[in-house]
């Protein structure tokens, strides 16, 4: 038996960019990711390539991520990020003349920082969506899209014309931006609730995957467990998660990040510093923020904390790596005389966990490429290279689901902090329908004003802004972007009901919030529903 | 996410955190002290907002002490603040987990004060219906005027629920609102249980759900299946 790896990264950023600040601290979540996961991930894939060595990796790209990744403003401050911290290595480099480990470590950063400047322009031709189209167009990556904000769906099931605007925005910025469809869909949180599957099928999407009680708790009895996908009644296919095996990577109390070898995360010179020194670095009035310069190894539960080791960190990623399919081929050979295929694995993380949470992610990752490809019990797939093989698989009706705490919506829809604000998304969403059914097929400045209201209700949508408010962390942040958007739908709303245009503020929010710029706010005109998609054009 | 723990911070993130949650004293408490009250506020947390798993929250300590900076909608003419109500009679519930769901109401106006006025009592009323669309049971809980949330037990899986908002006047009941149906299921070994027992079964459908700690994914439902049939260990141990 073959054990097949799935692996399917979400890349999600919310949609972040204030350009009536010359610096903002919240945008600061994308530069640092597209520095130590976004750009590492691409360079190590672009070197497997280089080395001839196999690959097949799925890549969710959300809309909002790369709206953010393709704007000018953001790019231009990115590579502002970069030389700007290019200068802070420098600078410590220099403090460290006495201090030879952690001398070396400020220089591996500071390398790091110049690579991926270098990468970006003479690879990525200055956007790091390039690089991520030429390996799908190499046969590297399978690419595919998710709603339109990020939007955690089954909390909006009595609204279809929501949810269908969600997906379908998502669909058609996918194939804008890669002039390709996306033929499977990232079911943001693995949120999914029963007759979603309809919704999809309307885009021509032909997979999803979803978390592994999802199968476990079907009304149906399931055959071959999360070892198999399975497919819906209308025949959309279902990328089981396994829990068990992401667990070994994804968790906070025994995942291989964890390890004490490994970099810890939070201990950075941005909080460690005198203010005096890093104050260039910081955003005003001296707050502090991370800089990416971090010294210390996980270590354990203390304050004192060891100087991070890089070649043990890395022997230590590369063994992690060994036991990740170590526990795999155990799980085949227990499977043996239980199944009758050889099993696939789906393993899906955040993207953002690799480089940028978990420092060696990245370097695990790319071990793990190369002991899969000089293998041959194992390989990597991707869900269409598995569906294009026509295997027969079980039919299905999957539970009501997701991969968050407990395993439904309770961390978005929690009863105490962000509750509340589901009366006025759900108001939002009723008006800005209302809208496009009493004032349909509008042009110029209405038109612009009644798109502007759609790309807010849409934002509003945004899973972020309540799983941010239930952790409590950046909350305030979040409360008002939630509180921000719904002003905007409801003033769009107050003034169209008064037939008036509210330009000053149009003018503002196109400039702000202007992502989408193909969107149509008949979408969310229920009639919608009852026509063709516009890009249901393949047979399914 | 890959989590933190709280003593690993220096104790200049402790102080930092703590001035940001309002920690009382925040300046003058020892390092034990601020990892001591931090703790207990984000547990205070975690009690309000988690309701049966026993599981880790994703909460990350990080450092924002930046009053946020953000476009100041409110300045701009023609925007209000967020309205109270929208003037409107409705009720909304949404699936919080497999068998509890988050009620949300408003009145309008006029239906408020008409409900004030007559000095009516209001009900909640949930009621389980089968697959036809036929009432099987139903159960009240008494709200105020004031209230506008609630959180309901959806008891029974495999049948639908909607929730109602009554008003009873001198014994005379009448609707205000009903939410639309929400739809739970049963799953199949829960109707089947006794095929748990079958080894094979367990390695191809379980066997994926068991965490790196052998305990069973935090999920109440899954628990419950296991828990009725094996031990719990038994079950993780196969």
């Amino acid at each position: 038996m073959k054990s097949r790896i799935n692996f399917i990264f979400n890349a999600h950023m919310p949609f972040v960019r204030h350009p009536e600040y010359p610096k903002f601290l919240e945008e600061d979540w994308l530069y640092e990711v597209m520095n130590e996961s976004y750009l590492p991930l691409l360079r190590m894939m672009y070197k497997l390539k280089d080395d001839k060595v196999p690959f097949r990796l799925t890549f969710s790209l959300s809309p909002t991520l790369c709206s953010m990744l393709s704007d000018d403003l953001l790019n231009e401050r990115f590579c502002a990020y970069l030389d700007e911290h290019i200068e802070l290595g420098d600078k410590e480099i220099a403090r460290l003349s006495d201090d030879p480990q952690r001398r070396s470590l400020a220089t591996d950063y500071r390398d790091e920082l110049i690579a991926n400047r270098t990468f970006l322009s003479e690879n990525c031709n200055g956007r790091i969506l390039n690089a991520f189209n030429e390996l799908s167009n190499d046969g590297y990556l399978e690419l595919i899209t998710t709603t339109a904000t990020h939007s955690y769906l089954p909390v909006f099931k009595d609204y279809p014309i929501a949810v269908n605007a969600q997906i379908e925005t998502g669909v058609l910025e996918h194939s804008r931006i890669f002039d390709k469809m996306s033929e499977g869909f990232w079911l943001p949180e693995c949120g999914y609730y029963p007759g979603l599957e309809n919704s999809l099928k309307r885009h021509n999407i032909r997979w999803i995957s979803l978390a592994s009680h999802a199968l476990a708790l079907s009304p149906d009895r399931p055959e071959r467990g999360a070892y198999s996908p399975v497919k819906c009644p209308n025949g959309l296919f279902c990328f089981i998660r396994d829990e068990s095996l992401c667990s070994l990577v994804w968790s906070d109390t025994e995942g291989y990040p964890t390890d004490s070898d490994y970099r810890d995360f939070y201990r950075d010179i941005g909080f460690d510093l005198p203010m005096d020194y890093i104050r260039p670095y910081m955003h005003e009035p001296d707050v502090r923020s991370f800089t990416g310069y971090k010294y210390c190894a996980v270590t354990g539960k203390t304050a004192e904390k060891n100087v991070y080791d890089k070649s043990k960190a890395e022997w230590k990623a590369l063994s992690h790596a060994r036991n990740f399919l170590y526990n795999i081929s155990c799980r085949t050979r227990n499977l043996l005389d239980v199944l009758d295929m050889d099993p696939v694995y789906t393993v899906s993380f955040d993207a953002e966990l690799f480089g940028h949470w978990w420092f060696e992610g990245v370097k695990w990752l790319d071990d793990l490429i190369r002991l899969v490809a000089a293998d041959k019990g194992f390989e990597l797939i991707t869900p269409m290279d598995f569906i294009n093989e026509k295997t027969d698989v079980q039919t299905l009706r999957p539970a009501l689901s997701s991969w968050g705490v407990g395993g439904y919506s309770a961390v978005w829809v929690d009863g105490s902090t962000n509750a509340g604000y589901y009366r006025h998304i759900f108001k939002a969403i009723e008006r800005m329908t209302e809208l496009a059914e009493r004032f349909p097929s509008q042009k110029s400045l209405k038109q612009r004003f009644l798109n502007q209201a759609a790309r807010e209700t849409l934002l509003l949508m945004a899973s972020d802004w309540p799983f941010i408010i239930h952790n409590q962390t950046n909350a305030e942040y979040a409360v008002k972007r939630i509180e921000g958007h719904i002003q905007n739908v409801n003033l769009v709303y107050d003034n169209m009901c008064k037939n008036a245009v509210n330009t000053e503020w149009l003018v503002k929010a196109e400039k702000r919030d202007n992502l989408f710029k193909n969107l149509d706010y008949n979408i969310m005109n229920s009639s919608h529903l009852e026509e063709p998609s516009p890009i249901y054009t393949a047979e399914f | 996410m890959v989590l933190i723990n709280i003593e690993s911070l220096s104790d200049n993130e402790l102080r930092n955190i703590a001035q940001q949650e309002d920690l009382e004293d925040w300046n003058s408490l020892s390092r034990e002290e601020l990892i001591e009250g931090l703790e207990h506020l984000y547990d205070e947390d975690d009690d309000k907002s988690f309701d049966g798993i026993t599981g880790s929250s994703k909460k990350k300590f990080v450092n924002t002490l930046t009053d946020v900076q953000s476009d100041n909608v409110l300045s701009l003419p023609g925007v209000e603040s967020l309205p109270e109500t929208y003037n409107d009679t409705s009720i909304h519930m949404i699936l919080k987990d497999f068998n509890w769901a988050y009620v949300f109401w408003s009145l309008s106006s006029q239906q408020f004060s008409e409900l004030e006025e007559s000095g009516a009592e209001l009900i909640l009323r949930n009621t389980r219906l089968d697959a036809d669309d036929q009432k099987v049971a139903e159960y009240d809980i008494d709200v105020s005027l004031s209230d506008t949330n609630w959180t309901v037990e959806l008891p029974y899986p495999g049948f639908k629920y909607r929730v109602s908002l009554v008003a009873v006047s001198g014994g005379n009941e009448s609707v205000i609102c009903t939410s639309t149906c929400l739809e739970t299921t049963c799953s199949w070994f829960s109707k089947h249980p006794e095929e748990l027992e079958k080894d094979p079964v367990f390695r191809s459908i379980f066997s994926s759900l068991i965490m790196k700690d052998r305990t069973v994914i935090p999920n109440r439902q899954l628990l419950d299946i296991v828990e009725r049939l094996y031990d719990g260990q038994e079950a993780v141990a196969r």
